[in-house]
């Protein structure tokens, strides 16, 4: 039964096998293969857990600029006394307009921060998803191969996935999302 | 189970196939093959390879079907037989004729042709 593989059409059908279970390999197992694999790492979470806190990072911190009060009007030219008037009248000085001006400048900067980092927030997934798509894409010979051969072959692309998915995530097409 | 058939009348010295008669004198060979028996053991041991290997990755129902494909594809590389009657007369042309079906069916229907061609011989008619 097993020593009949001489013939021409048993290659045929050898070589068909091979052609099909190739192109299995490349177009459903591997692709799978290299999802499950993004899914296990939970790279997608962690990555834009990563992002987020990358924009944090950098984003400048909104400077409270000193508010104008009783003893910064009248403390430092009346001394004592003008102390002593200020820790007696200081709150009617509190809600001047030059501090209503201040405090309604920060509440925009801080609004408009706010913003920007939820835009940002919500750019982080496509950019994620897009390094996923992009590695999966660039790395399919790898993934069939790892697929096709039940493990026996992992390329340094496979091995690597990780590094290989901050790349992709660096790249501009992926970048450009942010 | 057979694809086309085979039709033996000894009496008449003739092989018939649903394309093709012979004369059962200038038959040469009969043969019977399993042409997807390596493609099938090769695909069916590569899927039930990955499904096996990726075990940790992929879902019960995954693994089961994969498994369940696998076995059939040896299944079928196994049991699909191609049976060829070959004359030395007809050599290289398109003339020589091939049926498909079930290995052991074939296999049965090549022993019959053969008894058919040796009775002929022997002067013995089936």
């Amino acid at each position: 039964m097993f020593g009949e593989n001489g013939s021409l059409p048993i290659t045929g059908g050898a070589l068909l096998a091979a052609a099909l279970y190739a192109g299995i390999s490349l177009f459903v197992t591997g692709p799978l293969v290299g999802e499950r694999m993004v899914e296990k790492l939970n790279w997608g979470a962690q990555c834009a857990r990563n992002i987020r806190a990358e924009l944090e990072a950098i984003e400048p911190p909104i400077v409270s600029t000193p508010r104008l009060g009783c003893n910064e009007a009248f403390g430092w030219m009346f001394g004592r006394e003008g102390a002593q008037f200020c820790n007696r009248h200081g709150n009617m000085f509190s809600d001047n307009p030059v501090n209503r001006m201040l405090e309604s400048a920060e509440d925009a900067q801080r609004a408009a921060q706010r913003q920007r980092m939820n835009l940002a927030a919500s750019h982080a997934e496509s950019r994620c998803e897009c390094a996923v798509t992009t590695t999966l894409e660039s790395r399919r010979i790898p993934f069939a191969l790892h697929a096709g051969s039940a493990r026996l072959i992992t390329p340094s692309s496979i091995r690597l996935l990780e590094s290989d998915l901050v790349s992709s995530l660096n790249t501009p097409a992926c970048a450009m999302r942010g | 189970m057979m694809i086309g058939f085979v039709h033996i009348d000894a009496d008449n010295g003739a092989v018939s196939t649903h394309r093709d008669s012979y004369l059962l004198d200038n038959i040469t060979v009969v043969s019977v093959r399993r042409p997807f028996l390596g493609g099938g053991l090769m695909a069916g041991g590569g899927f039930s390879g990955f499904a096996l290997a990726f075990s940790d990755l992929l879902y019960a129902h995954e693994i089961a079907v994969t498994l369940a494909i696998a076995a059939s594809l040896v299944l079928g590389g196994i049991q699909a037989g191609q049976l060829k009657l070959l004359s030395r007369d007809l050599r290289g042309t398109e003339l020589a004729d091939v049926v498909w079906g079930r290995y052991a069916h074939l296999n049965a229907v090549r022993l019959r042709i053969a008894r058919a061609m040796s009775g002929r011989k022997t002067g013995r008619h089936l």
